[in-house]
Parts: C-alpha cells; structure tokens; sequence
C-alpha cells in the first residue's frame, strides 16, 4: 500500500480508536447529571463538534482572504474543503441540538438563540456550497466563493449578537466537576483530529482533480501522475 | 422515548453521519486512484 | 461625486424610460402583501411583530427581484464593457448601483409599507420614528449586500434563485433585529435598545465597505 494510503488509515483508525475511548467514558466513566439527567450527555458530542465547526468556518475565513489576496488556487481548495466540513459537522449540531431540545423540552424545534444560531450558520456554508456549484469558470468560482466566504465568516459574529436580543426559554448554564471536564475534553479529541483530517482528505480530491486536469475520475493519467510523486 | 434513547439516537446518528462522510470521501479517493490501490512511486 | 451622479442618472433614465424595473418589483411586493395578509391579516391578532415580519417578507423578495434586474441593465448592450473601460475607479460603479437600488427599493417601500399598515391595520402612530429609523438603516445592509451579490450571480445560470439564496442568511441579523425592535416599540412600548441600533450600524458599516472594496473582483465584463 501506498505510504499516502498507509498516512491516511493510519490517521483514521486513530481517530477511531479516541472516538472509542470517548464513547466508553460517556457509557461508563461520567456521572449523570444531577439537575438535567443522562440527556445532558449530549452536551460531551454536541460542544466538540460546535467548536469544530467554527474553527472549520475559520479555516474557510482565512483560506478565502488568501486566496484573494494571493489567488493562488490552493487556497481555494482549502476555503472550499473546509466550508464542506463545516456544513457536515454543523449538521450534527443541528441534529444534537434537536435531540437534545425534544428530550428535554419536548419539542423538536424552538426559535431560540441558539438552534437558531446553529440553523443560519449551517445556511450561510450551504450557500457557499451551492454558490460554488453555481459557477462553471475556477477562476471566477473562485473569487466569487471567496468574497462570500468572507462576508459568511463576518455576519457570524452579527448573527450571535442578534440572536441574543431573542428570548430564551431554555438557558443552559452546566457546572462541570472533574469526571465531566475529563469526558469532554476526551470528546475533542477525535473530533478534531477528524475534523482536519476530513479537510485534508477533501483537499487533496480536489487537488487531485484539478492537477489531472479533468474531473473524470477514472481518468488514465490519474496513476501517472500519482506515480510521478505529485504528493 | 426515554431520555437515554434519546441520548443515543444522537450519538449514534451523529457518527454515522460524521463518520458517513468520511467513509464518501475515502470512497472518491478511491475512484480517483482508477479502482486500484496506489502504485508505489 | 460627479461619477457617481452620472452613473446613477443613467440607471435611472434607463428605468424611467421603460418603468419595467419598478413596476415589477412593486406588483411583486403587493401582492406577498396581500397574500400574507390574507393569511395573517384575517387572525385578530395582529402586533407590530407580525405586520413587520410580512413588510421583511415582501422588502426581501422585491429586493432581490430589484437588485437583480439593475445588475441586469448593465448586461444589455455590453453597457458593463464600456463601463469597465472607462476610467473610472470600481468602488464608484459599486456606490452608484448601491444608491440607484436604494432609490428604487425605498420607491417600493413607500408603496408597500402603507399597504401593510392598511391590511394589517397596524398602528404606526406610537412609535412612527423608530419604525422608519429601524427600516431604513435595515434597508440600508440590505441594498449594501444584495447589490454585491447581485454582481456574483449576474453572470451565473440561476441568477434570481441563487441571489435570494445568498442574500437571506446574511441578512438575517437585520431582519431578526429590526422584528426585535419592533416588538419593543409597538407591542411593549419601549424605546429601540442602544445595542440592537448598535448590531444594525456595525452590520451597515462592515457590509458597505466589504461590499464596496470587494465589488471590482466579482465584476465581470
């Protein structure tokens, strides 16, 4: 096999092997707490992931502001991966946050800041997906996804700040004791190490897209230039 | 449901989605390769 | 400055000549009006929240149909060609679409917000400053972003779906803010917060030099 090949399992079974560590201290290891029940367990996923996605939206932020001042095309891929990452990972908070909402609330959806929060964020990144989709030439697919990334990353800040002036029904203030931060941090772990590794992976797709020079995938030259050591 | 099923709809949907994802992009990098695993340089 | 009154005067000779922008865009707002209304209106429950989330309603969707179509003008005739070719600095093109599509939405705003206030028989009355505050520097970010975004999509296929798309999540603060002060103002009668005025004029200020420093990379001939 491949040394890419060997990097890349290697890397996901780490992954893997912390994501079961972290499940085995949430089944076993952590304490139940007191004042909202086994349901806060959520809170160990949906936190890690939380924050994963706003370091991927970061990353997208960054990448896009690169590319514009440098228009260097790598860094279009970059922004690119990282705003889908974004979108996958935004979709588990949205999905926890639901859960979570139902169990404790008993209603699937609520208007509060945060579900509401996380549903625009998750919208702001769709677009950019579907804008990137949108344009056929790179160059211009580029800028375009670029000066969007950017104007995306600058409303999140605007969106938290407008979503506070909502009334909350359900705040949710945790005190953690020892067992818990242990747990938690254990949770952001392998959700980061997964969370640049998707990222990566992704890159290199589209790099390895674009350096064969046509999105047909089952391309010929694709072994050549493998072969070649483009990595 | 309870509220433990509840706690494990989520992380169970979660990983399969996460880990879903994972498995797609693995899957493309495949394809790209032509179906055969990598050639040594 | 000259330019920019140039550039808006041809925009809007343009549009007085075939009216096609404005008539349109004003029917369109109607009508969610109407609809709506005809939806809510009829519970008699109406407050400054519900009339105003319609007003947002009708502004957004007649907003973008607007924007779009001044981005259109420029299409015709390889007009954006001539333009680009000209000496004439990026940031100036960008300031004269933004106030042409200002002058037009507010035209679409005069008619619209009275019809809203009819159907909704909504009281304006109590706090008639901080209605009009509160929309125009709403309106404002509005017309700042979709008149950037109009830019983007106006060489793409989908073109009005995708601008619509584009512009609502961003603009969202806006319309969350400006309900939120609503409510205050007519349902509980409190004077606008510092803050909420605060979030609206950080949002105008960030987006309308974003939207002008980055408007000469997205134009394309």
């Amino acid at each position: 096999m491949c040394p890419e090949c060997k990097r890349t399992l290697g890397y996901l079974i780490t992954a893997m092997t912390f994501f079961a560590l972290a499940i085995a201290m949430v089944l076993f290891y952590v304490p139940t707490e007191a004042s909202m029940g086994s349901i806060q367990k959520i809170f160990y996923l949906h936190l890690p992931v939380a924050i994963a996605t706003f370091v991927a939206c970061l990353i997208c932020f960054a990448a896009s502001i690169a590319f514009a001042v440098t228009r260097d095309m790598k860094w279009d891929r970059l922004a690119s991966a990282s705003a889908r990452i974004a979108v996958v990972f935004c979709s588990v908070v949205l999905l926890t946050g639901m859960i979570w909402g139902k169990s404790a609330w008993g209603q699937w959806w609520t208007w509060s800041p945060r579900l509401t929060f996380s549903l625009v964020l998750w919208l702001l990144y769709v677009v950019y997906v579907m804008v990137r989709a949108s344009v056929e030439s790179p160059q211009r697919r580029a800028i375009i996804a670029a000066v969007y990334g950017i104007i995306a990353f600058l409303d999140v800040p605007l969106v938290y700040l407008s979503v506070r002036l909502m009334p909350d029904i359900h705040p949710v203030s945790v005190e953690l004791a020892g067992a818990m931060k242990l747990t938690l941090i254990a949770w952001f772990v392998p959700v980061f190490l997964l969370m640049f590794g998707l990222i990566a992976l992704r890159f290199r797709i589209d790099q390895h897209t674009a350096t064969t020079g046509s999105g047909d995938q089952q391309s010929i030259a694709a072994p050549m230039t493998w072969a070649g050591g483009t990595l | 449901m309870s509220s433990g099923g509840y706690v494990l709809l989520a992380y169970v949907l979660s990983l399969l989605l996460l880990w879903g994802y994972a498995a797609s992009l693995l899957l493309a990098t495949r394809k790209q390769r032509g179906g055969k695993s990598c050639q040594s340089s | 400055m000259n330019t920019i009154a140039t550039l808006i005067a041809k925009d809007l000779r343009i549009e007085a000549r075939n009216r096609q922008t404005l008539g349109l865009v004003i029917v369109l707002g109607v009508l969610i009006v109407t609809v709506l209304g005809l939806g809510l209106g009829t519970q008699n429950n109406v407050n400054g929240f519900s009339a105003t989330a319609v007003l947002w309603v009708a502004y957004l969707f007649s907003g973008v149909l607007c924007f779009e179509k001044t981005m259109a003008v420029e299409r015709n005739d390889a007009v954006l060609s001539a333009l680009l070719m000209a000496p004439i600095d990026r940031g100036m093109i960008y300031l004269a679409k933004l106030l042409g599509n200002l002058i037009l939405i507010l035209a679409v705003a005069a008619v619209i917000t009275p019809a809203g206030v009819l159907f909704f028989g909504f009281d304006l009355s109590v706090a008639p400053g901080t209605f009009a505050g509160v929309m125009a520097l709403s309106i404002l970010g509005f017309a700042a972003i979709g008149t950037l975004f109009a830019a983007m999509v106006s060489s793409t296929r989908l073109q009005g779906g995708l601008l619509a798309m584009m512009i609502f999540p961003v603009t969202l603060p806006l319309v969350l803010i400006s309900t939120q002060l609503m409510m205050r103002a007519f349902r509980d009668g409190l004077p606008p917060g510092a803050a909420s005025i605060g979030v609206l004029i950080a949002f105008d200020l960030i987006f309308l030099t974003l939207s002008w420093l980055t408007f000469e990379w997205v134009l394309e001939p």
